[in-house]
């Protein structure tokens, strides 16, 4: 979006940096604004299946790892601190601890997926599969499939969404190493951090709808 | 026939009554609301129209009497009209004592109906006149929609769930059945009839013993060659929907030609199009599928009698 | 200040590499125009072929199929390719940032992302039209017909959603500019009206795009996976999808009509010199009709089966809308009071628009009341009324807005003789077209058919030779711009005496917009003397 080469303190249409820096906040509010408007569409689905089949939601998610979810929950939480202390330190311009923080909080990513794909590898075994290729037939409930398909849409794009911000993150690493940014120049660092939050967010919404349902 | 009428869709139902009521007092609303807002345009037009350049205007930027009497008097008609659309609305759709039911089923592309007392009809229906009449429908497939012009009121047929829709009829005659939600292929082919009958009329059909005043299509009519009849079934049990008579390609096979043909099934097999066959393809049309088409045909079991099969096949003979 | 200031932006630079690769939002607004008159142009020919499809009962110049697809490839490539994207961004790229005195976007890079995601969802449509066998299940996809059909739903689903991407980051570039590049003195009530249309516009593409964006996703989704969301023999709801889909569809409604709005606020103030009536209220109505859009989108819905309570709200909101619509149309008629009124094409195509999105406005009404609702849903009534808001609307004001800044965008003058020409077929064309479809829906007829019942031939006839006039009109126009591109006077820099900012500027504006920042001292419709000093 904004780009901070040496010899140009910032684009031509600007009057200042921080004049670009505001734009560019408010672009990313907007973007994080689609982000929400985007799950919210899965969240209403999903509030109207499990109004019109609360019984069949009950006895579905037992089937998912409470632990394992917790610990993801866990892990992206920290990621998320991980993520705030690493633009607070580039605004006290330490940049080899903000190094640090994005690199952890890109570790915290990756064993989420982890855990993530041990728990699908799982549901595979079992036959709880979305919609047509669900096979199970231990669970007693009609259209249990339905929360399977759920369960795999909404994680998968939140998954999705992990993948762009490590992607994120990564190339934030590498310009930071490259001593792009500095206390008055991280508006990049700013952005992929508010992405991040919203990943988090999403999640923390994610984990008690689909594991922890009443 | 063809017509460049205004207004050609005759009213046939108690609901159709208040719908032209209300749908006139919102022509003359519409119209005089049109010329007095347009109208007024049109004279500022002609008479402001400039004369040279550089002319002076007056700034008026606002002037919130004429705002404010503007916006209330646009939400008192459109409140005027919300209420008395809602009211006719609740009216239709309210459960009336002593409903006649009938069951409706729609799938591509075809209406099935049926009655309490053990009739089946296909793209036609019988109701009484004067007699408030629940139609309880569902659908096989798709989304529909059972929509009756002459009687001002439609519904979707959704798969998976009942829906209702309640009118009276106040006119005796034959009105227009069509599917008012696109459902794919034959759509507009999913039309049919629904008949106003007498009540005393109404019952005497339930016990099999109505005649209609004009003979319907496919009756037995004495002069009627039995290839005629099936012309006539061909058309009133929907044949036509899906199946041409010129060679054509539509959903189904065509007809054309096909007595005695040699047909190419899906499974790889070839028949030969013979009575035997003819009377399968109509009572059990998923037993064998033209190779290139689509398991498509509803059943005739029961809706079509041994009499009217031997008269689609004589009609079927004749088209070479 | 760049050393180029007082070049015009087509000259600043050449070859095609830097017309692929411009980040100068008037260029990427030059982009959009020819992308999106071609657009037209496809979408118009399968408008023409149904029209010519439905000029006699049973089979005319195509089989059943192929009219399903030609009507499905109609409304999705008029509301996708070309209605959506054309008038924010053609004129919304090139005047946005000039009417507040701005030097470009605020994310140059995101607009020209925003316009190849554009071809990008056009070219997947495109795979999807020749690799597979096309679409046949209407623009509008109702599930369950959509995931059973045997036609290549996916690649119309999927080309849809990366434009609707691609509408979205406009949307957000477009807010962030009004917000932070407004120049100085451009406070937001000096903004002139298509600044705040496009802004009302850009709020709506913002929030109600991602849904229609998820929508679509599962709608693939449940033709790959079969996740039974919207598939009733899984225990999903088919009605849910017409919920989601028209959650969006409604809100695009108004993404389709407010610009050209704000293009007809422009052009009356200009030709009769008069200030705009009401400027406050116009501005709200637009900010007004965004929100209400949210609450409406049921009323596409009331013979599905929905509840009766939500029958009644959706109704009732239904209704609220009018008032802001109304609203805009007094001010707009208030605004000629007294003014010296000039009767060039774009004020001809301003005042065919009050005359054409008032009849729309109005039988809006008529289908918004319940009871008349039960007949007219569905059936040629719904068609024309929507041809009135869309055509007679949004493609009027777009017409009147592509005469109107002709000058300023290709520095030349357009010919007035063709121009007014151009507007008389296109009038006459277009009334006789569509009233004639208002007739067919009060007489039943529904939409979507191939093939009708011989009591509707005659005004289908009626209707598929009025298409064929704007057919004509439309070719005039091309001629026209074509021409006048090329051949055409050159365009002073304000030849409509206009107050805007952008007429402030040369024909064609400079790379930069503006040789120097402009400071704004007063209101965008100074015109006139004070009656009350």
């Amino acid at each position: 979006m904004s780009s901070t080469h040496a010899k140009l303190d910032h684009a031509h249409h600007f009057n200042s940096a921080d004049h670009e820096f505001a734009a560019g906040k408010i672009g990313m509010w907007l973007f994080l604004v689609t982000e929400i408007m985007l799950f919210s569409g899965l969240f209403v689905g999903y509030g109207i299946f499990h109004y019109i089949y609360p019984e069949m939601f009950r006895e579905a998610h037992h089937e998912l790892n409470k632990v394992l979810g917790s610990i993801n929950t866990i892990v992206l939480l920290s990621s998320s601190l991980t993520m705030a202390l690493a633009i607070n330190a580039i605004q006290r311009d330490k940049p080899e601890l903000a190094k640090k923080m994005l690199a952890f909080t890109f570790l915290c990513a990756c064993t989420f997926l982890c855990i993530k794909f041990f728990e699908y590898s799982h549901k595979f075994h079992e036959g709880l599969l979305p919609g047509k290729f669900y096979s199970n037939t231990e669970l007693k409930a009609p259209n249990a499939a339905l929360f399977f398909s759920f369960y795999f849409v909404m994680t998968g794009i939140h998954g999705i969404h992990v993948l762009i911000g490590m992607a994120c993150i990564a190339w934030i690493y590498i310009r930071v190493n490259r001593g792009d940014f500095d206390s008055h120049h991280y508006n990049a660092v700013e952005f992929v951090g508010l992405y991040w939050h919203i990943v988090d967010l999403v999640w923390i919404f994610l984990f008690p709808l689909l594991y922890l349902v009443v | 026939m063809s017509s460049l009428a205004l207004n050609f869709l005759p009213a046939a139902s108690v609901s159709a009554d208040k719908f032209n009521l209300l749908l006139h007092f919102l022509i003359v609303t519409s119209i005089v609301s049109f010329v007095l807002c347009i109208g007024a345009g049109f004279i500022f037009v002609v008479k402001y129209r400039r004369r040279r350049d550089n002319e002076h205007t007056p700034y008026i930027p606002h002037n919130y009497l004429v705002e404010f009497l503007s916006i209330f008097a646009t939400s008192v008609v459109v409140a005027i009209i919300f209420l008395w659309g809602w009211y006719d609305y609740s009216d239709f759709i309210a459960p009336k004592l002593g409903e006649y039911e009938i069951n409706v089923i729609g799938q591509q592309w075809s209406w099935t109906v049926q009655y309490a007392e053990g009739k089946t009809l296909m793209n036609e229906m019988y109701v009484p006149r004067g007699r408030p009449v629940r139609v309880i429908m569902t659908s096989k497939d798709v989304t529909h929609d059972f929509f009756i012009p002459a009687f001002r009121v439609k519904q979707d047929a959704v798969p998976g769930q009942y829906t209702n829709l309640r009118f009276t009829a106040n006119k005796t005659g034959d009105y227009d059945i069509f599917c008012a939600q696109y459902c794919g292929g034959a759509h507009s082919g999913m039309i049919g009839i629904v008949h106003v009958v007498e009540p005393d009329d109404f019952q005497k059909w339930l016990d099999g013993m109505y005649r209609a005043p004009v003979a319907a299509a496919g009756a037995a009519a004495p002069t009627m060659t039995l290839a005629e009849r099936g012309h006539g079934l061909y058309q009133s049990k929907t044949c036509v929907t899906c199946h041409t008579i010129d060679g054509s390609r539509l959903i189904g096979p065509t007809f054309k030609g096909l007595y005695g043909s040699k047909v190419e099934l899906n499974d790889g097999q070839t028949v030969v199009a013979d009575e035997n066959y003819l009377r399968e393809s109509i009572v059990a049309p998923m037993a064998k599928i033209v190779k290139g088409y689509p398991p498509q045909m509803p059943m005739f079991t029961g809706l079509v009698s041994d009499e009217d099969i031997n008269a689609l096949i004589a009609y079927i003979k004749t088209l070479k | 200040m760049s050393h180029a200031a007082n070049v015009n932006f087509y000259k600043a630079s050449s070859g095609l590499k830097n017309w692929l690769i411009t980040l100068d939002h008037k260029r990427i607004g030059i982009l959009y125009l020819y992308t999106t008159l071609l657009s037209f142009v496809i979408g118009g020919i399968f408008a023409l072929l149904v029209r010519l499809e439905l000029f006699t009962p049973g089979p005319t110049i195509m089989s059943q199929q192929n009219y399903n697809r030609a009507f499905t490839l109609h409304g999705a490539i008029m509301v996708f390719w070309f209605i959506i994207p054309a008038v924010p961004g053609i004129l919304g790229n090139f005047f946005l940032p000039i009417m507040i005195g701005a030097k470009d976007v605020a994310f140059p890079k995101l607009n020209l992302l925003s316009y190849y995601l554009l071809i990008l969802g056009m070219a997947v449509n495109l795979y999807g039209l020749m690799a597979g066998n096309g679409a046949d299940t209407g623009w509008t996809f109702y599930t369950p017909y959509s995931i059973r059909t045997g036609a290549n739903v996916v690649s119309m689903v999927l080309g849809v959603f990366l434009m609707g991407f691609s509408s979205i980051l406009t949307g957000l570039n477009f807010i962030a500019t009004t917000h932070t590049l407004r120049c100085p003195g451009m406070t937001w009530f000096r903004m002139p009206l298509f600044v705040w249309a496009i802004y009302a516009t850009a709020v709506l593409q913002v929030f109600a795009t991602p849904v229609i964006g998820i929508t679509l996703l599962l709608l693939a989704a449940e033709r790959f996976l079969g996740i039974g969301f919207f598939d009733p023999k899984l225990g999903g709801d088919p009605v849910l999808f017409q919920h989601f889909f028209w959650f969006y569809s409604h809100p695009a409604v108004y993404i389709m009509i407010l610009p050209g709005m704000g293009i007809i606020s422009e052009v009356l103030t200009t030709f009769s010199q008069k200030t705009i009536f009401g400027y406050k209220a116009v501005a709200a109505s637009s900010l007004g009709l965004a929100f209400v859009s949210f609450l409406v989108w049921g009323h596409h819905m009331f013979t599905s089966g929905q509840s009766l309570v939500a029958n009644f709200l959706f109704s009732l909101f239904t209704m609220a809308t009018a008032v802001p619509s109304a609203v805009k149309m007094f001010n707009w008629v208030a605004t000629l009071y007294k003014g010296s009124i000039s009767l060039k094409t774009p004020m001809l195509f301003a005042l065919g628009f009050l005359f054409t999105f008032a009849i729309g406005g109005l039988t809006g009404i008529f289908l918004g009341a319940l009871s008349i609702d039960m007949h007219f849903q569905a059936t040629y009534f719904v068609v024309a009324h929507f041809h009135y808001v869309m055509m007679g609307g949004t493609v009027v004001a777009f017409f009147a807005g592509l005469y109107y800044w002709f000058p300023k965008m290709t520095g030349k003058m357009y010919n007035e003789m063709l121009g007014r020409v151009n507007f008389v077929l296109f009038f006459i064309g277009f009334n006789i077209t569509f009233m004639a479809q208002f007739v067919l829906g009060v007489n039943g007829m529904p939409r979507r058919y191939y093939d009708y019942l011989p009591k509707y031939t005659g005004w289908n006839q009626v209707s598929t030779v009025g298409s064929w006039i704007i057919a004509l009109s439309v070719i005039v126009m091309l001629f026209n711009f074509i021409w006048s591109a090329l051949h055409g006077e050159k365009a002073p820099m304000n030849p409509w005496n206009s107050k805007g900012l952008e007429w402030t500027t040369q024909s064609p504006p400079v790379l930069e917009n503006f040789e120097h920042t402009p400071t704004v001292t007063a209101g965008p419709y100074e015109y006139g003397t004070p009656v009350h000093a």
